[in-house]
């Protein structure tokens, strides 16, 4: 008997090994080995960075790890924090490159003084990571990123208009403001910053009750899960603000790889089907230049350089613009430049719509000039 | 690569026990050699060649120490040779021990960032080798494959077990498998992977977080709470790893004997430190402490109290080359000397062991909490701080611990085996290989994350 069993232990151990570690090298589907190679630049680490990306059912394997630790008392995978209270997972913004983020300030002050007739502002909208930053631990290192985004207000140029929406968002923060398993504000957390932003910009907001809420029922676990393998947490679900007096928009035309797609919505729904359900909102994020033309004939003209956070912002910017200009500097081509697409000095307005976090990481604003 | 790669189970360990399997065993130390240079080049090739020339030293030393002795009844041995040679290559390992281990943490310097993976067992084995040589327990080594396949001994680079080599010489030169070893082998292997991979690595991460933490939340209980975490890291780490390499080892066909015993509360410092690495503790005792005690002739207490705080302190820096852990040492000699001194007196077996305990306890505390600190404040870590200054870090810290502290406790003392002994029956057997299949997944899936 205990032979029997002894070679029933070896078997399965030596069957398993075997299988899976012929499964990864020959039936791989993640990084080639020369990549890694050329990542690491050492054999070791290579190997194994190979082996890890190549696992057969990665995914299910990080969630059987997530769902372990997690019944050991784990909180936090990777830079993903668990947060149990509010059923969330909060990517916790803990580091940057100072010289980068100054680098940044430095270029938007250096667009500003070519462009000076356009009236400029800038939004730095904070991440989860930064309004749930008391509910985190010490140890995850989450930057105070109202001061961050108030430091970054007192270094740029006292002429570009800095718009706080951190006290808003902070404000409204027990409501769906942000997505629970994607690293995006919601558009009811798009809309407080609107409702706090707008007032500087020149016009009033418009209230909730000029929209209807569309539920779109599709609930889903988004970027943030796939990251932690946490899957025991809340689905988000996607919704949509709809004018109640009808769409102010005339055409929505979008740039990439030198093609323009034409459409008359703001909101993709091929989007919801796709991983991506962000693109519900404005389409792909890897569009170069999008215009929207709006119904509304005497109004000013917006730029927004931008992340993608401002995507959702858009069907509340909508009505108080007769043309609004989305730029994505980080997907403009080596060689293309903000010009190419958009003269700043044909609109009367400029907005750079960032999140703080990619704000300090981008180096993307070199391609404003 | 570590045994708790993904590498070593999924692509090493298949190709390598097939290759071992099919080859004669007379080849196989040719075999293990390969297996012990491809674990210390993939740390560092250069690691490999430093390795070579410490090997090449310790072959032709083996070779000059054997011939050094007296031969025919009557002859002289050479003994300043001997000594000589034995002294040199102590020296030797000694130096590569404390400027090679614990990634060059003495020598952070070294020429191109050179490391040399496993520097600590590689010399222990070294040193092993040539004593028994001399001390005439054995013949030299002349078969260079069987000298180079215990010396760097790949199962024991990343922690041990440390082998000594009378015991296992001959099973070097050929080495057998056979199903029951292969088989608890696998087991052995797998228990210690998920205890490392479960338990002991979440625990380390915990104590990560604690120093990450802002020092006013960390004072009082919860620097108490993290002292009793670092005593659960290094336990059940130290135990993993043995069991890792023993199981490795046994795979290979080596009858490797458990490297600790399993008791919560032991009978002794002596055998609280004796139990927790069994292996180190014998070959600290042999190597160091006995030649120490010969050296100040065998009556002398002093010579004696010398061997035990120099091979108890020379055996606790093997886990670590901090201040911490050298007060540590110091620490468990006193207290083993103290037990020697009084081991006529009797006293309840109760109190005795909670005095181990609390001893063991304090000597975790020594180590830990000068590196958690940081030059803080040793005192003051310890010591409650004013009302309202701390912000409930006591039960995050706890919530992220006490379940694993709980398994670790489990898992570091003989409950589980004692409850299936008195189940009475073997029907438990059964179930082994799907437990070890359920632990093997969800350690795979520790070491995919």
């Amino acid at each position: 008997m205990k032979k029997v069993l002894n070679c029933i232990s070896i078997i399965m151990f030596f069957a398993v090994t075997a299988m899976i570690g012929v499964s990864t090298v020959f039936f791989q589907h993640g990084k080639p080995f020369k990549k890694a190679l050329e990542q690491h630049g050492n054999v070791r680490q290579a190997a194994e960075d190979y082996a890890v990306s190549n696992f057969p059912f990665k995914a299910n394997w990080e969630s059987l790890c997530a769902r372990s630790a997690e019944l050991t008392g784990m909180r936090q995978f990777r830079s993903v924090y668990h947060d149990k209270e509010r059923d969330m997972l909060v990517d916790v913004f803990s580091d940057y490159d100072k010289s980068r983020r100054d680098k940044n300030v430095a270029d938007i002050n250096a667009f500003y003084k070519k462009y000076k007739g356009a009236s400029m502002y800038i939004m730095l909208a904070p991440t989860a990571s930064g309004i749930y930053r008391s509910e985190l631990p010490d140890s995850a290192g989450a930057i105070d990123q109202q001061k961050l985004i108030d430091d970054i207000y007192f270094d740029i140029d006292e002429a570009v208009n800095p718009l706080d929406v951190f006290s808003a968002l902070y404000s409204a923060r027990d409501s769906y403001i942000y997505f629970r398993t994607d690293p995006y504000w919601t558009q009811a957390g798009a809309y407080e910053a609107y409702s706090a932003a707008i007032g500087k910009m020149g016009s009033a907001p418009y209230t909730l009750a000029n929209y209807d809420m569309d539920y779109s029922h599709i609930y889903y676990r988004g970027e943030l899960s796939a990251k932690s393998g946490v899957r025991r947490v809340r689905e988000d679900t996607i919704t949509a603000y709809r004018c109640k007096y009808g769409s102010y928009v005339k055409s929505v035309k979008m740039l990439r790889d030198k093609q323009t797609y034409s459409k008359t919505s703001l909101y993709n729904s091929a989007g919801l089907n796709s991983a991506d359900k962000y693109s519900y909102y404005l389409g792909a994020s890897n569009f170069k230049c999008t215009r929207v033309v709006t119904t509304g004939k005497d109004l000013p003209k917006l730029l927004i350089i931008k992340s993608d956070y401002a995507n959702s912002m858009i069907p509340f910017l909508a009505p108080h613009y007769s043309e609004i200009t989305l730029v994505d500097p980080g997907m403009l081509e080596e060689g293309e430049k903000l010009e190419d697409f958009a003269d700043p000095a044909d609109y009367d307005q400029v907005l750079f719509l960032y999140d703080v976090q990619t704000f300090c990481e981008t180096d993307e604003f070199d391609n404003l000039d | 690569m570590e045994l708790y790669n993904v590498l070593f189970p999924y692509f090493f360990l298949p190709v390598f026990m097939l290759i071992y399997a099919l080859i004669p065993a007379k080849r196989r130390p040719l075999l293990i050699f390969a297996g012990n240079l491809l674990f210390i080049s993939a740390a560092d090739w250069r690691g490999a060649a430093v390795y070579f020339a410490l090997l090449l030293t310790a072959y032709f030393s083996g070779i000059a120490i054997y011939n050094g002795r007296a031969k025919k009844d009557g002859e002289k041995p050479k003994l300043a040779r001997r000594r000589l040679v034995l002294a040199g290559n102590a020296l030797l390992c000694g130096a590569a021990f404390l400027i090679f281990a614990h990634g060059g943490a003495l020598a952070p310097n070294l020429p191109y960032g050179l490391k040399l993976f496993g520097a600590g067992v590689i010399a222990a084995h070294i040193i092993s080798y040539l004593t028994d040589v001399y001390r005439g327990d054995c013949e030299a080594q002349t078969k260079f494959s069987a000298l180079a396949a215990y010396t760097g001994f790949f199962p024991s680079l990343g922690f041990g077990p440390i082998l000594k080599y009378k015991n296992f010489r001959k099973t070097f030169a050929e080495p057998e498998v056979t199903l029951e070893k292969t088989a608890e082998g696998v087991r052995c292997y797998i228990t210690g992977l998920a205890e490392y991979l479960m338990i002991a690595e979440p625990l380390s991460r915990a104590l990560e977080d604690v120093k990450k933490t802002d020092f006013e939340s960390v004072r009082g209980a919860p620097a108490w709470l993290a002292v009793i975490i670092f005593c659960a890291c290094f336990c059940t780490t130290l135990n993993g790893m043995l069991n890792m390499g023993r199981g490795a080892a046994l795979m290979l066909g080596f009858p490797v004997k458990p490297a600790f015993r399993r008791r919560i509360f032991k009978d002794g410092v002596k055998n609280s430190v004796r139990e927790m690495n069994i292996p180190l503790y014998e070959w600290s005792r042999d190597y160091i402490a006995t030649p120490l005690r010969r050296l100040g002739g065998r009556g002398g207490k002093a010579a004696a109290c010398c061997g035990v705080l120099v091979s108890v302190t020379a055996a606790v820096m093997w886990y670590g080359f901090t201040a911490g852990w050298l007060v540590c040492g110091l620490i468990l000699s006193a207290a083993m000397i103290a037990e020697t001194a009084g081991a006529g007196r009797k006293m309840p077996k109760t109190l005795r062991k909670t005095l181990s305990a609390a001893i063991m306890f304090i000597c975790g505390a020594a180590a830990y909490i000068p590196q958690a600190a940081q030059g803080r404040g040793l005192l003051k870590m310890l010591n409650a701080p004013a009302a309202g200054t701390q912000n409930g870090y006591i039960e995050y810290l706890a919530g992220i611990s006490v379940p694993l502290i709980i398994m670790a406790i489990f898992t570091t003392n003989s409950i589980i085996p004692t409850i299936f002994k008195r189940a009475g029956t073997g029907w438990y057997r059964v179930a082994f290989p799907v437990i070890e299949l359920v632990l093997m997944m969800i350690c795979t899936a520790y070491m995919i994350y």
